[in-house]
């Protein structure tokens, strides 16, 4: 009797247990007293002690120690600034032209203009001297940056000169012509306009066009269009094998009209 | 076979001895110049069939000492247009008319100012009338015709120079465009003058000729002053009536006479 009784006493205490744990284990005086361990391996039948421990807060990352963390710290700056240097140095010529055929021409338009001699001649090994309109327009980019920076802009156009450079007499001559007409190079540009000062959109776009004249043998024609001329501008290119090289481009150095802010009249 | 033999003759050339290949003869009057000579000739020289051996022999001694003049030239100035520039040198009195890039290899001829004895600027009109394709294909006109009109800008230059009497070039790389494509009725041609361009080449061709000009005349007065007679004044300082000498000084006190 006694011995059925402790057996019906367990098998209540089991049952009492049981459904102390599917009620969430709030109620402890239904629930027998139990040791902390047992407290602890039951709380969470699914998880392992160590598994409770690390998934207590699972949003934060695990603490490191102090010297670890100043270390990990150092390393992620280095990468950031060694990131960031990458960035300003590489010019990546692929991501900076884009490049459309339009009627009777071709569009560039220049997510990142060209800086720098190697700039051209990233754009030069991307795209080749074999389209004469893309001489065209790297030219026409480098005369823009011929404004903020003359040495620069002239090493630029040097890459497309191809065998022959720039003579002294060439380059004085784009200085005497460019001297007071610093908005001349980017009125080339679409969106730019006298009415505000040859601003162009940005992107910076600009249309190369065929010329309707054909060329003497050895030599091709484009044209580009200014916001402040009546008359496309033609660009003459002189061909060796396969490429086209910048050959004369006094038509872009001439007048146009004067900016909103420098006509008297306006 | 003697026709033959004439035509596959070797030339000698007269001015520096050398064979002439075929079709590398420049006739002069009374003799043979190759290629290679007839190329160190100014290139606004036209005279040649006209010219003797010793007129050329004279003419490439004068080329050769331009080489020294293109040398100590100082470019001062660049005026023209797209293709031909004028380069000048305003404190020698001299200009030079080229197309060329390097200008020693070109050796472009050094003018003095008061060599000039004019300037003229010619615009030249291109009107052709714009035709359409009828429903055969024939190529008729509009009713009523229509036009493009375009304009050339060419400059002259007339010197006093003793191998050429004027230096041509156009300012213009491309011929100036000012009705719209398709052309439009006579009537209605626009004022060129109304097209930015052509007044642009308009302008420059006034501005050369305007420089030239008062340059020659700058020289002019130079050299007439130079050599005009030299006339007694009284000096300030010594109160002596004398003529000045060549630095414009009093001979026995040494001031400046004016």
């Amino acid at each position: 009797m006694k011995r059925n009784n402790k057996i019906i006493c367990l098998i209540l205490a089991a049952v009492l247990m049981f459904s102390f744990t599917a009620c969430g284990g709030t109620q402890q005086s239904a629930a027998p007293q139990q040791t902390p361990a047992e407290t602890t391996e039951n709380s969470n039948p699914q998880q392992t002690p160590a598994e409770t421990t690390e998934n207590s807060n699972p949003q934060q990352a695990p603490e490191s120690k102090p010297e670890e963390k100043a270390e990990t710290d150092e390393t992620s700056s280095e990468n950031n600034e060694e990131s960031t240097a990458e960035t300003d140095t590489v010019f990546d010529a692929a991501d900076a032209v884009s490049i459309e055929a339009v009627d009777n021409g071709v569009k560039y338009t220049f997510n990142t203009m060209p800086q720098t001699a190697a700039d051209i001649k990233a754009l030069v090994d991307e795209f080749g001297l074999s389209d004469r309109h893309n001489t065209t327009a790297f030219f026409m980019a480098s005369y823009v940056r011929y404004i903020d920076d003359a040495d620069e802009g002239l090493a630029m156009i040097d890459v497309l000169k191809g065998p022959q450079p720039l003579s002294d007499s060439e380059k004085a001559f784009i200085s005497e012509r460019l001297s007071d007409k610093k908005y001349l190079p980017k009125s080339y540009f679409e969106g730019a306009k006298p009415e505000n000062n040859y601003e162009p959109e940005i992107p910076w776009t600009i249309v190369v066009s065929d010329e309707a004249v054909s060329a003497p043998e050895g030599y091709s024609y484009t044209t580009v269009s200014s916001g402040g001329a009546d008359n496309p501008r033609r660009v003459c290119l002189r061909i060796k094998g396969d490429n086209h090289y910048l050959w004369e481009y006094n038509g872009v150095l001439l007048s146009i009209r004067l900016p909103a802010e420098e006509d008297p009249w306006l | 076979m003697g026709l033959f033999d004439k035509i596959f003759e070797k030339k000698i050339c007269d001015i520096c001895g050398g064979e002439i290949g075929l079709l590398g003869n420049r006739k002069l009057e009374d003799g043979n110049c190759c290629k290679n000579c007839a190329g160190k000739l100014s290139p606004f020289f036209s005279d040649r069939r006209s010219s003797t051996i010793e007129d050329i022999k004279e003419q490439l001694a004068y080329r050769e000492a331009n080489k020294a003049e293109v040398e100590k030239f100082d470019t001062t100035r660049i005026i023209g247009g797209d293709s031909t520039k004028i380069h000048i040198d305003e404190n020698a009195r001299k200009f030079m008319v080229t197309s060329a890039r390097n200008l020693r290899e070109a050796n472009p001829d050094v003018i003095d100012f008061a060599l000039v004895t004019g300037c003229e600027i010619d615009i030249s009109e291109d009107r052709e009338e714009e035709k359409r394709k009828d429903a055969e294909g024939n190529m008729v006109s509009y009713m009523p015709p229509r036009y493009s009109c375009s304009y050339d800008f060419e400059f002259t230059i007339y010197v006093n120079h003793p191998y050429f009497s004027e230096i041509n070039f156009r300012l213009n790389s491309s011929s100036v465009q000012t009705t719209p494509e398709g052309g439009v009725p006579a009537a209605r041609i626009p004022d060129p003058r109304n097209n930015y361009e052509y007044r642009e080449y308009e302008q420059m061709g006034n501005e050369i000729k305007a420089i030239l000009t008062q340059a020659r005349q700058d020289a002019r007065d130079v050299i007439a002053a130079a050599a005009a007679p030299k006339t007694a004044a009284t000096c300030p300082y010594c109160g002596a009536t004398t003529i000045p000498d060549a630095n414009g000084c009093c001979e026995f006190c040494g001031g400046a006479m004016g």
